[in-house]
């Protein structure tokens, strides 16, 4: 009897113990996620924002804090190098150190070798244009990665490719893969990526053997909350609403403000699905054409449109909450270089004043022609009410507007003819931490292989403060200034309003949305209940 | 009689005389075709004086009541920036209409003149020509009036173009068909043994017996043109705000098929009374056309 | 009639190939530069310029045709696809399938609900039988098809929790698209089927089989059914054709990956090597599809299956 007992005694605590294990290891928890297509998961190249799985199965050598724009070390050991993981030897040489004891998913050690593997494949297989000065990425021991440039970086924000968004894999993992890492993954992450349906969905399971064994060490974004998460492709937009209704979704990583109404304040829904909303961290801008072709191409006409569109009726329009109001060319958060002043600073960002406006008409060479405003279907078509409303802005002014409206791609080549439009309505680049980022976007020259910008803008004097500026040496605050006023002064951009990008979750799964820089969301380190 | 013997001819009514006048007087006897014709009817007095009966202007927007419900002030509602949808339904018809019909209608005529061409004439023609038809047919034609949109641009008459060209070798193979049929007919025979020519043969005996499927193909398909335009005008093709168009406005609605489902009701039914109206006369048309139909 | 099906064949690949020269053309005009759209923003002009020469996309017409034709019927490499990185085939081969399923399973729901239908109204014409049929047939023929599905969806998955509103798991998710893409081709199989078999009903045989005492059964199978059944298996062809590129709605309603949605991202993008082969592909199933429906034609009607042989011999003038 005795002994009976104590068997019981010991089986019940031995019990207790696994499913006090269990209970620590995390909820049985399964996360249905609805994004967009990412066309395959490769690891090479990431300029479109549908690939958010990379930032669950894959690990990059550092990763931006979205609320302070900085490098946050992930693969990369801080405690050594002189910048807190790297170190500029010279001009043209740098050295990064890796962590000791980094191994991925199949259980391949990842040495500096693997490192400067993937630099040299990523240039065979990615954009060349995100490392066009690497010459060679060598391994001088196991954890140090030697990587030689053709000439000096330069610009502000030709060295985040080589830190950010460089996704680290195996030599032995690449060779041993079916596809070559397209249709499968084996990363470093906290998620192994176990199914790619192509067009339809994707399922990822934490990894419970993390390399990475320090807690201390792992920051918020490189958490596994989630046991498994399986991310759905799509785009019906009624669809993600239903499903967030009835609970077969999740998260939905991206939806219309629209969309929203019923997860909002009294809304029918409000008490299940809650929303995340941050301004996109990408501008949307009037550019004026300003060849020679186009009646833009005169600075006052040019102002004088400017000053008589409100931007602030233009987001009204849009509906509430469905953008931002820019009161500057620049994205202010998660930006290292916006400067406050800009909004105070009178400007046509953020006054509207048509008395100023027809004064500038007067002075201009406008004769009554009828400028064509061109944009593109992006944005579930908020773009082409954008125009309709700066239409009307424009004739109150006096002057003539046709709309043409086409997808992006089309839209994107028919800039390249400086007949098709005289006015573009379109939005910038994502600013991952600096707002030179979008400048070079706007005023750089050399993208087009001529000596104007995109836009045609074709002016010495802005070449000359936009290169200042760009170059990490020159970049201060004062030529950004110098920049932005000559900018201004010249109306050679109108960054009108940010799109609201907006998560929904449900609040009984879910606790709260995690960000990666770059407003991605990483369902695996979002909190859950 | 007399006089009937003196000069030798023989004075018919009117409506035995031709073949046009004869279709007209059996159509106008078949109540549900003129039930069909008046409504079509209708539906074109609205387009044509529009301006006069629509309450709103079509392009006007109204940002204090977007995607207002139907009520007093706007009987079918507004839509994404407040326009009154009525209005735009009025405006709408003009171009819904001329596109159904334009590019429903003249794709079937160029269908059945081709068609009926290859399908008589046969033999290497028809091995040749149909397989030219095959090419053309083989691309999806969603997908032809996809790329050939992307080609021209956006607008209305890109639109229709796009339409013709994507619908047209539907309507050759399947006149063909018939006319592989028809081809051996005693009638045809006979027109033959007296010396026809092959154009009058073709079209004046041949065609109106095999031209039944057509006419109630063309008929249901002005509404699937009318929702290919709605697809179209859903990718960025197609008709693009601020015109008003039937498919352009249930392409802009679709996002809100629950919270605002007026944007898609109405302009729903506009293209069902079109589509019932002409479905109505076509049948008509049809029975009026069918020479074995007894009177 | 052998002879006529082995000309068939042999026209297939000069279908093929005047499909793949007409596809060349139409893409070669669509504006839009693969280069612009694969490289991202601060791409240098000599960047994109090396992408273009690595495409061989700076070369004239007619050495792109060339090498462009030289490629896929001498070397049979249909080529990967430039935005899903993975051999056009190897993609098509995993969607096809299912696009394949669903088009074949709404296609022969729809013949074989639409054609007794229409029959049916046919026989009872201008009676309220014909009448709601037909106002039903209207109905759905002008219903747009994401409104059906977004309405059976707010139904059968949100009210009544029935069924699944997307994804390809189960049987069960397949039930809503296959009820959506019927109900288009019920209707107008019906409405197809009514007037063809109205017009079959007035012939003069029809009166004659009646006059001599035949049963009305053996009157409607047996001589009426298979003239009235021709227009509509050409409609039919005609739908199986259209199907493949055709269920793009559905497809992105209800996260369906099928060659539709491929097809239409492919486009967007300008992914040359995925349209042209793509293309390719379908109009090889397309031409198969016409070809077994002229046969099934010939099978039906013995005058036009008169035909076919004739043409092999060498005809007689018309």
């Amino acid at each position: 009897m005795k002994k009976f007992v104590s068997l019981l005694l010991i089986l019940i605590m031995a019990a207790t113990m696994v499913c006090g294990a269990y209970a620590e290891n995390g909820h049985q928890a399964l996360l249905n996620v609805a994004g967009s297509d990412p066309e395959d998961v490769s690891p090479f190249k990431t300029d479109k924002g549908t690939k958010s799985m990379l930032w669950s199965v894959y690990e990059s050598l550092y990763d931006l804090d979205p609320k302070t724009g900085e490098l946050c070390p992930v693969l990369v050991d801080g405690t050594r190098g002189e910048n807190g993981g790297y170190t500029i030897v010279d001009d043209t040489t740098y050295e990064i150190y890796l962590q000791e004891g980094i191994y991925d998913h199949a259980g391949n050690p990842v040495t500096a070798s693997d490192v400067a593997f993937t630099y040299m494949k990523n240039i065979e297989k990615g954009f060349k244009s995100y490392y066009s000065k690497l010459e060679e990425a060598t391994a001088l021991d196991d954890t140090t990665v030697q990587l030689k440039l053709s000439a000096p970086i330069e610009n502000v924000s030709e060295l985040l490719p080589y830190f950010i968004n460089i996704w680290v894999y195996t030599e032995k993992a690449f060779n041993d893969s079916p596809s070559g890492l397209t249709t499968d993954a084996c990363g470093t992450g906290r998620y192994k990526l176990t199914q790619f349906v192509s067009g339809a969905s994707l399922t990822m399971e934490a990894w419970d053997n993390y390399w990475q064994k320090d807690e201390s060490k792992i920051n918020e974004r490189h958490q596994a909350h989630a046991d498994k998460i399986v991310e759905y492709f799509m785009s019906e937009e009624t669809q993600i609403v239903i499903g967030l209704e009835t609970g077969s979704i999740d998260i939905c990583t991206k939806i219309s403000t629209e969309s929203c109404s019923d997860f909002l304040e009294g809304g029918m829904y409000a008490n299940q699905v809650a929303v995340s909303t941050l301004p996109d961290n990408k501008e949307v801008v009037l550019n004026p054409n300003c060849s020679p072709e186009s009646p833009m191409s005169d600075a006052n006409l040019r102002l004088a449109c400017f000053y008589a569109i409100d931007n602030n009726y233009v987001v009204r329009a849009l509906g509430d909450g469905t953008a931002v109001a820019c009161n500057a060319l620049g994205v202010k958060e998660g930006t290292v270089d916006y400067n406050e002043a800009w909004e105070t600073v009178p400007s046509y960002q953020n006054t509207y004043d048509l008395a100023l406006a027809k004064e500038y008409l007067v002075k201009s060479n406008y004769n009554g022609e009828t400028l064509t405003i061109m944009t593109n279907t992006d944005n579930n078509g908020a773009y082409k009410t954008v125009a309709l409303v700066i239409s009307s802005f424009l004739e109150q002014l006096g002057v003539k507007t046709e709309i043409t409206v086409y997808d992006r791609n089309t839209a994107d080549s028919k800039r390249r003819d400086p007949k098709a439009f005289d006015l573009e309505i379109v939005s910038a680049v994502s600013v991952a931490s600096s707002n030179m980022e979008m400048y070079n976007y706007l005023f750089n020259t050399q993208t087009t292989g001529t000596d104007k910008t995109l836009w045609y803008v074709d002016d010495s004097r802005l070449n000359e403060l936009f290169t200042t500026a760009y170059a990490v040496k020159t970049n201060t605050p004062e030529t950004m200034e110098a920049l932005y006023q000559y900018v201004i002064d010249n109306g050679y951009s109108f960054g009108l309003l940010r799109m609201n990008a907006n998560v929904a979750f449900r609040t009984d799964k879910v606790e709260d949305i995690m960000y990666q820089g770059q407003h991605l969301v990483v369902p695996g380190s979002s909190p859950l209940k | 009689m007399d006089k009937a013997m003196k000069t030798g001819r023989y004075k018919r009514k009117w409506s035995e005389r031709s073949m046009f006048a004869q279709v007209m007087k059996r159509l106008a006897k078949n109540k549900a075709a003129m039930l069909g014709l008046i409504l079509l009817l209708c539906i074109a007095i609205v387009a044509i004086f529009a301006p006069w009966i629509a309450p709103y202007s079509p392009t006007e927007m109204d940002l204090m009541s977007m995607y207002a419900a139907p009520s007093a002030k706007h009987w079918f509602g507004c839509d994404e920036v407040g326009r009154d949808i009525l209005s735009r339904l009025i405006y709408g018809a003009r171009y819904s209409l001329s596109i159904g019909l334009i590019a429903d209608v003249v794709s079937q005529v160029i269908g059945v003149l081709i068609g009926t061409a290859i399908g008589y004439k046969g033999g290497k023609v028809d091995m040749i020509g149909m397989r030219i038809v095959d090419i053309w047919a083989s691309i999806p034609s969603t997908l032809l009036a996809i790329l050939i949109s992307t080609t021209l641009g956006a607008g209305y008459v890109n639109t229709i173009i796009a339409m013709l060209i994507s619908n047209v070798p539907g309507g050759i193979r399947s006149t063909r068909a018939m006319c592989l049929k028809e081809r051996e007919m005693d009638y045809l025979e006979a027109a033959r043994s007296i010396n026809a020519s092959k154009m009058r043969i073709m079209y004046k005996h041949m065609v109106p017996n095999i031209i039944s499927p057509t006419i109630v193909g063309t008929t249901m398909g002005v509404g699937n043109t009318i929702i290919s335009v709605a697809g179209l005008a859903y990718i960025g093709l197609g008709i693009q705000p601020p015109t008003p168009e039937w498919g352009a406005m249930l392409a802009a609605g679709r996002d809100f098929i629950r919270k605002y489902p007026h944007m898609i009701i109405f302009p729903g039914i506009a293209i069902a009374l079109t589509v019932l109206s002409l479905n109505l006369f076509g049948d008509g048309l049809r029975d009026a056309l069918d020479p074995k139909m007894k009177d | 009639m052998w002879k006529y099906i082995l000309k068939r064949v042999a026209w297939l690949l000069l279908v093929l190939v005047g499909t793949a020269f007409v596809i060349f053309t139409v893409m070669y005009f669509v504006p839009g530069d693969p280069a612009d759209i694969a490289l991202p923003a601060s791409a240098t002009f000599e960047e994109r310029q090396a992408f273009r020469n690595e495409l061989g996309l700076n070369d004239s017409y007619m050495v792109q045709l060339g090498r462009y034709l030289y490629k896929t019927f001498i070397k049979l490499d249909f080529g990967t696809s430039w935005t899903y990185n993975v051999p056009v085939m190897q993609e098509l081969f995993s969607r096809m399938p299912r696009t394949f399923m669903l088009s074949l399973i709404t296609i022969v729901l729809g013949a074989v609900i639409g054609i007794p239908l229409g029959i049916y109204a046919a026989l009872h014409q201008n009676r309220w039988q014909d009448h709601t049929m037909m106002v039903l047939a209207m109905v759905g023929v002008s219903m747009p098809e994401f409104w059906l599905a977004l309405m059976l969806v707010i139904l059968f998955c949100l009210r009544l929790q029935w069924l699944p509103a997307f994804g390809i798991g189960s049987v069960a998710n397949w039930v809503l698209p296959v009820i959506t893409g019927t109900v288009a081709g019920i209707a107008k199989n019906a409405r197809q089927m009514r007037s063809s078999t109205l017009e079959t009903v007035r012939s003069d045989y029809i009166s004659t089989a009646r006059a001599k005492g035949v049963p009305e059964r053996s009157v409607i199978y047996k001589h009426m059914l298979p003239n009235a059944l021709i227009p509509i298996i050409n409609i039919i062809g005609a739908q199986f054709g259209k199907s493949i590129g055709g269920t793009v709605v559905l497809e992105s309603v209800f996260t369906f990956p099928g060659v539709g949605l491929f097809l239409l991202n492919s486009i967007n993008t300008r992914d040359l090597p995925a349209i042209r082969s793509s293309v390719l592909i379908l109009a090889f199933f397309t031409a198969v599809v016409m070809l077994i429906v002229d046969i099934i034609y010939a099978c039906i009607d013995p005058r036009i299956k008169a035909q076919y042989v004739a043409s092999g011999k060498g005809r007689r003038k018309a």
